[in-house]
């Protein structure tokens, strides 16, 4: 083979060129990927996720990859999909946008209960796609036990400090709306510092004692918190936030002995929280925590597709083996939200109050800078 | 401690551990190899075979794959003038102009050479300092990260070639394209023209592959000749002993180099995209003769390939030790220790002490491993420096398209290499340099995240109080003034030659790009000035400097144009380069239409047919057929890419 500075010659060989190019190129187009079947015996059905791959929407989505063709007719072959981008949109989007042929899927972190307040171009209509499932979570906020302000080796030294550093994401993440809500109620002045790139960087940043006071998942504070900072004296539990019930907040068994938010403030205060304050942290911790990744097929996926893959998802769940290799990921057994769950709590987020909207919007506000 | 040593070497060496250490080193010089594939890919890849293997076999299979893929990148970076992967950026600098020479084997050698060794120095410092890592990794808060930053982005000097205002004009705009996307603690993006897939700010891969990538191998099809000016037998004293001399001349810098990887590998999120430059910026400071760099000066392989290797063993330590990864490489590791089990944490350097040097083992051998396989192959990688460019440029066009795609399956990836690949022809063209764009884009959002929130955290007065603050402080002053000092001097002593970084060229087209970068700063400006504080002050501070230094830019052009003695052509090859540029956009454009494996098949064809006039035509076939194997079997079989379907049927 050489590389000639000359020109070719004559029209009969461009044709041949023609005919040469247009032939490689059609044998390429012959490479293009299937289209769904009834039977997915030898299909490869992708589950697109929205976050780069490690932490704990990545690895969950490679599990349920790794598990799910078990539950499935004709067992296929599931891939994980990293689709990170555009505040965890592009993969949603992608996701909304695919073709609902039964090949693709989202496990996605959506967001949901904080996208209302999106402006209109960014909302993504949730109710169209068919949703399956998802898996719930939930908070656990501490604080150092030397802070800026003092000692805290109790929940009443923490109430006497007056002013707490809370450390965040940006003041429009869930838990960053919370704290600031929280301690709102609880009459302490949030000096915020907002701007970390994720849970590890405001850990790290707790551990070099730039910030007084974060909020990490059950699992990190299972795993991590706990040994790490709890039981050497450096950090001190608080509270979570609840699954609201009537009249309180529900309480996890696998964190006894912490109280649940409801419970906290109702004990340091003297009075039971309530007010738009509260009415937003119930709002966000239903929704937000009570689906914080949603398992889902794009907008008009049949009702047959749908409801293989939900009872495949509720099966899977439901498999001792597969829960135990999500406990060793989450540090916990995976909350389980089922489908009719799921909906429900889409639907209300759909329903959400202008009242909560411009609670949230407050504190978005108040905390941007 | 001494019997961990042996335990563990005992875990790795249990059958078939070694297999899996090998295939990982194996794929990890694949990975590192080939532009915009990198450690992220290979592990996204390689985790799902690990959840039923034992941990042992699991880590040296995912380590062995990562550790040695900053070995393997020297080879994009010395043979093609494009960075194989972030951590060897500023290889590029020195490596390709060697490759240019003819001495592309000697590059190679002496950076496998000192590859290996930072490696293992990475590895070794992992075991030494696990049991007394929380204090080093937390003795730095966000206030030093800003000054570590702060110094790094003094290294412009030594990457700015013949004129300092170009360079910091070039590293203005590389600081603003940083502040594209979300701003620290503010929910509304910046400079995002609606656009989702800029919404969390520029992606690095398409940057650095369209600026060095896309603009080398539009070079190289221009010249009509291999990646050697000189042919392989009068290329003296380029040889592979030559570069591991090389390497043991410089052994200091190599240490030292590795030290400092060490150090910048232990603080999260600074990572191997920063290391190399200020190891870089290290080699060109700490130099008595700098008039070399740039041009193919050993040392700047040298440095930058100890620091990355070093880089990967230290960012271990807290990822293991404090359960915190400051890297997306890291994070995925972090999983992977979860899955099998496994708490970081004290634990690791208790009941799983074993496992963990283990992992030093691993590390250290990889890197072994992988330089000695690369040592043994570098004759013959060395060879594609002699081969005809045009055989070499479609498919490296290929990888790089695909490496965008890989980063980002979104046809706006692609737009925006072809994007930054015309920036970086125009900035060649102009005879501004590179280098500082990258530099400033690196640097940019770690500088802006540590501030705001070194700000948020600290008192004024806490700075005082603060010693390792005051001696970082020190470090920047007497850098700031030396390398204004250096800059200059090296702005003196540079040459004219045209294929260095911020050589002189047309001083018109110079001008005309300079009061391009006037309006692009000043509209910046005016867009920030409605934002709220924290996100208006970095894009001000930067639009500010950047008007300035252009505006100097823009004169000493202006000057040397009407003086009148430039007689350089404004544009090398227009046709030719339109031809380049409108296939690749063709390309782009078609595969919405005709989907991907076309649009970039019927590229390679028509490359190879119009452009490098290839014969025979059985020649032309072959290569595009190979060309869709790749891409089907490769990418879309191996590594699941998800192609973008046909619109047109």
């Amino acid at each position: 083979m050489s590389c000639s500075s000359k020109p070719g010659h004559g029209s009969q060989r461009m044709q041949g060129l023609g005919a040469l190019t247009l032939g490689v190129c059609l044998s390429a187009l012959a490479a293009a990927p299937a289209v769904a079947a009834e039977d997915l015996s030898g299909e490869t059905v992708q589950i697109v996720y929205n976050t780069g791959p490690g932490g704990a929407v990545g690895l969950s989505a490679q599990l349920i990859a790794a598990n799910l063709g078990r539950f499935l007719p004709g067992e296929p072959e599931v891939i994980a999909v990293p689709m990170p981008g555009g505040a965890l949109l592009r993969g949603i989007r992608y996701v909304h946008a695919s073709e609902p042929d039964g090949l693709t899927l989202g496990w996605l972190a959506w967001g949901g209960a904080t996208r209302v307040i999106d402006p209109p171009e960014l909302q993504v209509p949730f109710h169209e796609m068919g949703i399956l499932g998802g898996l719930a979570t939930q908070w656990v906020t501490h604080v150092r036990t030397e802070t800026a302000g003092g000692t805290v080796a109790t929940p009443e030294d923490f109430m006497a400090l007056g002013t707490i550093r809370a450390g965040g994401i940006a003041p429009n993440v869930s838990t960053d709306i919370r704290t600031a809500a929280s301690l709102d109620i609880l009459g302490l002045e949030n000096d915020y510092v907002g701007g970390h790139t994720g849970g590890a960087d405001v850990l790290a940043a707790m551990r070099r004692g730039e910030i007084d006071l974060r909020s990490g998942t059950v699992a990190n504070y299972l795993t991590t918190i706990v040994p790490e900072m709890v039981e050497t004296g450096e950090t001190l539990p608080l509270y979570y936030w609840g699954q609201p019930v009537e009249g309180g907040e529900a309480e996890n068994p696998a964190l006894q002995g912490i109280p649940t938010f409801h419970a906290f403030a109702t004990r340091q205060t003297g009075s039971a929280p309530s007010g738009p304050a509260y009415d937003l942290i119930r709002y966000l911790t239903r929704n937000a925590d009570g689906l914080a990744w949603l398992f889902a097929t794009p907008p008009g996926a049949s009702d047959a597709v749908q409801d293989m893959y939900a009872e495949a998802f509720a099966q899977m769940m439901a498999d001792p083996d597969f829960t135990a290799e999500m406990a060793q990921v989450l540090g916990a057994e995976p909350a389980v939200v089922l489908r009719e769950e799921a909906q429900a709590i889409v639907e209300e987020v759909r329903a959400v109050s202008p009242e909560i909207v411009e609670t949230m919007q407050g504190y978005i506000e108040r905390y941007s800078r | 401690m001494v019997d961990s040593i042996f335990a563990g070497f005992a875990l790795i060496a249990q059958w078939p551990t070694p297999l899996y250490l090998l295939g990982g080193v194996l794929l990890g010089i694949w990975l590192g190899a080939v532009p915009g594939l990198g450690g992220v890919t290979g592990l996204v890849l390689v985790l799902p075979f690990t959840f039923s293997m034992e941990p042992a076999q699991a880590f040296a299979l995912l380590l062995g794959m990562f550790a040695p893929i900053t070995t393997a990148d020297t080879l994009s970076s010395v043979l093609l003038g494009t960075p194989g992967t972030a951590g060897s950026q500023s290889t590029v600098l020195d490596g390709y102009p060697l490759a240019q020479k003819g001495h592309a084997e000697r590059a190679l050698g002496a950076a496998y050479t000192v590859s290996a060794f930072g490696g293992v120095v990475g590895g070794l410092m992992l075991l030494l300092f696990l049991p007394i890592s929380m204090p080093l990794i937390m003795l730095l808060g966000t206030p030093d990260f800003f000054l570590l930053a702060l110094l790094g982005l003094l290294m412009v000097g030594s990457v700015s070639g013949n004129s300092l205002a170009k360079g910091l004009g070039a590293a203005a705009i590389g600081l603003l394209l940083s502040q594209v996307g979300f701003p620290v603690s503010s929910p509304s993006p910046r400079y995002w023209f609606g656009q989702v897939s800029l919404m969390d700010g520029v992606p690095l891969v398409p940057l650095v592959l369209g600026l060095f990538g896309i603009a080398e191998m539009l070079r190289l099809s221009l010249r009509d000749s291999a990646i050697s000016a000189v042919p392989r037998e009068t290329a003296q004293g380029g040889g592979l002993m030559d570069g591991i001399r090389d390497a043991f001349r410089h052994r200091w810098l190599a240490i030292r180099c590795a030290l400092l990887g060490t150090y910048m590998g232990l603080l999260p999120g600074i990572g191997n995209a920063v290391a190399d430059w200020i190891a870089y910026g290290h080699a060109v400071q700490s130099a008595k003769d700098k008039s070399q760099f740039g041009k193919g000066d050993i040392r700047g392989v040298i440095a930058p390939e100890s620091t990355n290797n070093a880089v990967i063993g230290a960012a271990l330590i807290p990822t293991l030790t404090l359960g915190i990864p400051g890297t997306g490489a890291m994070a995925i590791l972090l999983g992977a220790l979860l899955i099998h089990g496994l708490t970081p944490g004290r634990a690791m350097i208790t009941e799983h002490l074993d496992l963990t040097v283990s992992m030093v083992w691993t590390i250290i051998l990889a890197n072994l491993v992988a330089a000695g396989l690369l040592m043994a192959w570098g004759r013959q990688f060395a060879r594609a420096a002699f081969i005809s460019g045009h055989l070499i440029v479609p498919a490296v066009l290929m990888f790089l398209f695909m490496g965008a795609w890989l980063y980002a399956a979104d046809l706006a990836s692609w737009y925006m290499l072809l994007g930054f690949g015309v920036l970086g022809w125009l900035m060649g063209q102009a005879g501004w340099p590179r280098p500082p764009l990258v530099l400033g884009f690196v640097l940019g959002s770690i500088m802006e995240q540590s501030a705001v929130l070194a700000i948020q955290s600290y008192a004024p007065a806490d700075f005082l109080a603060r010693p390792q603050t005051l001696f970082l402080l020190g470090c920047v002053l007497v850098f700031m003034v030396y390398s204004f000092w250096s800059a200059r001097r090296m702005a003196v002593t540079a040459s004219d030659n045209p294929a260095q970084e911020g050589a002189a060229r047309n001083p018109w087209l110079s001008a005309g790009f300079g009061a391009a970068l006037i309006v692009l700063f000043g509209w910046a400006l005016i867009e920030a000035l409605d934002w709220s504080l924290f996100a208006r002050t970095m894009p001000m501070i930067v639009t500010v400097g950047g008007l300035v230094t252009c505006t100097l830019a823009l004169i000493a052009d202006l000057r040397r144009g009407l003086r009148g003695g430039e007689t350089l052509p404004a544009v090398d090859a227009p046709v030719r380069t339109a031809v380049f540029f409108g296939l690749l956009l063709a390309m782009v454009l078609a595969a919405w239409w005709v989907g991907q494996i076309a649009a970039m098949v019927g590229f390679v064809v028509a490359y190879l047919l119009l452009v490098g006039r290839l014969r025979p035509l059985w020649g032309v076939a072959l290569y595009a057929v190979g060309a869709g194997c790749v891409l089907y079997f490769l990418y879309g079989e191996v590594l699941n890419v998800r192609f973008l379907r046909a619109h047109l049927w």
